[in-house]
């Protein structure tokens, strides 16, 4: 399977040799900056709303960081892999691979190089149980997701959706050496965001997706289907939203906060299930795509200023 | 792709080499653009000329190579310094 995948993606190789003429911002672009943003905030909210102050703030940043380069890792690491698909696909075809400004090659090698680095890094200025949690992070997306999930099923990024709610978890590991179920409520809250975000996307983009042969759920279930889970998984969202209250972890500012953004995304979920059948639902489905980044910014960043502010006793 | 097939004066002893293996090896020794079937140590003495702007991207991917290595030691330098000072507080 994997030489198959390997020779069909060989098209997109930008010269015969493999010889690329990327500049920084190519090779940057490979490591899904915008990804790697979403990353380093949910990861420094979950090591500032751990237990107890950070001791070592120059450590804490390198950690940061670590984990930062871990999640760029796995992005090159992903656009190694999916060259081909991401050439047909309007959202991806000017990645630099597919553009022909970076071998495939060298994508793979920078993704591994950036792996290990980030993970011996971690494991030196935090602990092992954050490096093995990073570890299992970049695997997670790179493998299990990238090369099994992603064109095997329509739960694809429900199940990978783990790797983007794992972060967290590993800042909260960087600062305590710990991963208690208040942690595993952080994913909780990214995990059951991912679906109704990405199928919102995939609404919107499912040409996209059809042309590529992605299995994904409007193009396999069917938009009717489609817009009922998205309801579903708002509905269950809005309650994990406010866990962090139950767990000690933040105040009842943060739980108005979660409690009027959960009723929002409902509504919005909500006025998407309602368009009527045949009728265009990219505008209420792009909507919902851009409210549910507002509304995972707007969760984690008023954790952090809660405990920043020392709001949160 | 005739200007990747064009041999150097440096590649003769290595087509002597060629003519000289096994036919299995002579196979492999074939270029090969498979990702993972690439590089298999045995000499082809084809060169692919670089024009000047692959040759400047490539030195400017060397030079961030170098500086990732040194940005690892570096780390590992100042993690080491700063485990250590906060052992002696």
């Amino acid at each position: 399977m994997m030489s198959d995948q390997i020779s069909s993606n060989n098209s997109s190789k930008p010269k015969a040799g493999g010889t690329a003429l990327g500049g920084t911002r190519d090779y940057l672009a490979l490591l899904k900056p915008r990804v790697m943003s979403l990353v380093i905030f949910t990861a420094l909210v979950g090591m500032v709303a751990a237990p107890g102050p950070v001791d070592n703030w120059p450590l804490a940043l390198i950690s940061l960081l670590a984990i930062a380069v871990g999640a760029g890792a796995s992005g090159a690491l992903n656009m190694w892999w999916d060259a081909d698909i991401d050439a047909i696909m309007s959202r991806t075809k000017l990645r630099p691979i597919p553009a022909g400004k970076v071998a495939r090659a060298e994508a793979f090698g920078l993704g591994l190089f950036l792996s290990c680095f980030a993970v011996i890094i971690l494991a030196l200025a935090a602990n092992y149980l954050a490096a093995g949690l990073l570890a299992f992070t970049i695997f997670f997306y790179a493998v299990i997701y990238s090369m099994f999930l992603k064109r095997a099923t329509p739960q694809n990024i429900v199940i990978g959706g783990a790797a983007g709610a794992l972060p967290p978890v590993v800042g909260w590991a960087a600062a305590t050496g710990t991963a208690p179920l208040e942690a595993w409520a952080l994913f909780a809250i990214i995990f059951v965001w991912t679906p109704p975000h990405f199928w919102a996307l995939s609404i919107y983009k499912v040409g996209d997706y059809e042309a590529a042969g992605i299995p994904m759920m409007p193009n396999v279930r069917g938009l009717a289907s489609t817009k009922k889970q998205i309801f579903a998984y708002s509905l269950l969202l809005a309650p994990i939203g406010v866990l962090p209250v139950f767990f000690d972890m933040a105040s009842w500012g943060y739980g108005v906060v979660a409690m009027l953004m959960g009723v929002w995304f409902v509504w919005r979920a909500l006025f998407l299930l309602r368009q009527p059948e045949g009728s265009p639902t990219d505008k209420a489905a792009g909507r919902l795509f851009g409210f549910s980044l507002v509304y995972l910014s707007s969760l984690f960043a008023a954790l952090l200023i809660e405990h920043w502010a020392g709001l949160h006793l | 792709m005739t200007e990747v097939n064009k041999k150097t004066e440096s590649a003769k002893p290595a087509k002597a080499e060629e003519a000289s293996l096994e036919p299995d090896a002579r196979q492999s020794a074939k270029p090969q653009n498979d990702f993972f079937a690439a590089g298999h140590g045995v000499p082809t003495g084809e060169t692919e000329p670089l024009t000047p702007e692959e040759e400047k991207a490539r030195k400017r991917r060397n030079f961030a190579l170098a500086f990732g290595i040194i940005a690892f030691l570096f780390l590992v330098y100042a993690i080491s310094m700063l485990r250590m000072a906060e052992a002696v507080r």
